[in-house]
């Protein structure tokens, strides 16, 4: 669906932006109120300075477009703040983010939490902590307001709640079975992590990536997310 | 009227040049046919001749009309030296620029996950083979001030250390002759975390 008139500044998030003809810009915003937005940003290539470092990802802004053809057009943009990431590893988890939302979350489909969520994750990253714990955290949030939420109560099998000393298999969609402690399993400590959100050692951030790679991969039909290949070299 | 083809051929291969429409390009072909024909020959001579002998030099990948361009042939050149930029036209920039007396080498891109660009796609193996020889001591990452051109520095600069090779990177902030009240948010808040010790 596509929503005509006039949109005077609305908060958002910059997630991407491409070249578009000589001259323009194409933007790709998350904002508060009506979700994944792409706007056309008419002659901004040609703009030099502040007008045009303002379209760096990841900075707090204020949009405003309007919207009667196919494309909305950029009428103004304010920056509410400096871009957090100050490194350019929060910067790749930054990228990361956003391929996320680009490839979970349809276009005009709003989600205030989502947005409140994502402006977070860009603090805590911003903030230095535990930046695995931080992209884990968002990805369960993104995932339950999108509809996915991710069965972390109890052993499907059983009903009995989750043993922190024992080990699971993870059923997509399903939830946790007991298991053997194999190469496939995870930590029943690693699921109560991501589900309360708070991690306590190295162990269960390690089960719980590889745990949220699978589900994420489900999601996504099978295809992998692009921004991973970044961090080949880095030492984690 | 008709337009025959070769006009309408010639109208339409010009608008392959940037920020040229339909007016311009028809424009230039009145211009080009009837007051220019030397001109025009000398155009289409000078562009086969280029596209025939410029190609990628097969060291650092910038365009050359030999195997090896100048600044890699060159025995002058700095070889423990690696500056890495996104484009040809980097190597141009810098080079009158700078008072730097290395080598480059040109991505041809960026990496750019959300475009579906990722080291593969950028060929970097080719970068990862120049690093690991040991002849680079230091690499310099001149890649752009972008999201991309900041991800691509880092990708390389952890690339370089795990060779063994000091990476550094280009710095940028508050333009040259430029004044504070100006400078975008963004770039001032670099500039700031950025300050050097006088």
């Amino acid at each position: 669906m596509t929503e005509t008139g006039r949109i005077l500044l609305e908060p958002a998030y910059l997630l991407h932006r491409t070249s578009y003809r000589e001259t323009s810009l194409f933007l790709e915003f998350l904002t508060r109120e009506h979700g994944r937005v792409s706007v056309l940003g008419k002659g901004l290539r040609r703009k030099k300075g502040a007008a045009y470092a303002v379209f760096f990802p990841f900075a707090p802004l204020r949009v405003s477009w309007s919207a009667r053809g196919e494309l909305p057009i950029l009428t103004d943009v304010e920056v509410v703040a400096a871009q957090p990431l100050a490194d350019a590893r929060a910067l790749g988890c930054g990228l990361y983010l956003n391929e996320l939302i680009l490839r979970l979350l349809a276009p005009h489909d709003p989600h205030p939490p989502i947005f409140e969520v994502y402006g977070q994750a860009l603090h805590r990253l911003a903030a230095g902590d535990e930046r695995e714990a931080v992209l884990r955290n968002f990805e369960v949030l993104l995932l339950a307001e999108l509809g996915y939420e991710l069965p972390l109560e109890c052993d499907i099998a059983t009903g009995d709640g989750l043993d922190p000393g024992r080990y699971y298999r993870y059923i997509v969609e399903q939830g946790p079975v007991a298991a053997l402690p194999d190469a496939g399993a995870v930590r029943g400590s690693a699921l109560i992590a991501l589900r309360t959100g708070v991690f306590s050692n190295a162990d269960d951030l390690k089960d719980a990536k590889r745990l949220m790679r699978g589900v994420i991969a489900h999601h996504l039909g099978g295809r992998s997310l692009k921004s991973r290949e970044l961090f080949k070299y880095s030492r984690t | 009227m008709r337009k025959s083809g070769a006009i309408v051929e010639l109208v339409n291969a010009l608008r392959c040049l940037p920020g040229v429409g339909p007016k311009s390009a028809q424009r230039m072909m009145f211009h080009l046919l009837q007051r220019e024909r030397d001109g025009a020959a000398r155009l289409a001579t000078a562009l086969q001749n280029a596209l025939g002998q410029v190609s990628q030099c097969r060291e650092c990948r910038t365009l050359t009309e030999s195997p090896l361009c100048d600044l890699c042939a060159s025995p002058t050149r700095d070889r423990t030296l690696l500056c890495v930029v996104e484009t040809p036209a980097d190597v141009y920039a810098i080079d009158d620029a700078a008072n730097y007396g290395g080598l480059f080498f040109v991505l041809n891109g960026r990496l750019s996950p959300l475009d579906g660009i990722g080291p593969q796609e950028l060929r970097l193996d080719h970068l990862e083979n120049r690093l690991r020889s040991g002849e680079v001591r230091e690499v310099i990452l001149a890649t752009n001030a972008t999201v991309e051109g900041e991800a691509t520095a880092h990708y390389v600069a952890e690339m370089a250390r795990h060779f063994g090779v000091r990476p550094s990177r280009i710095a940028h902030g508050v333009p040259f002759g430029g004044e504070l009240e100006y400078v975008d948010v963004n770039t001032l808040s670099h500039a700031f975390k950025g300050r050097q010790e006088l």
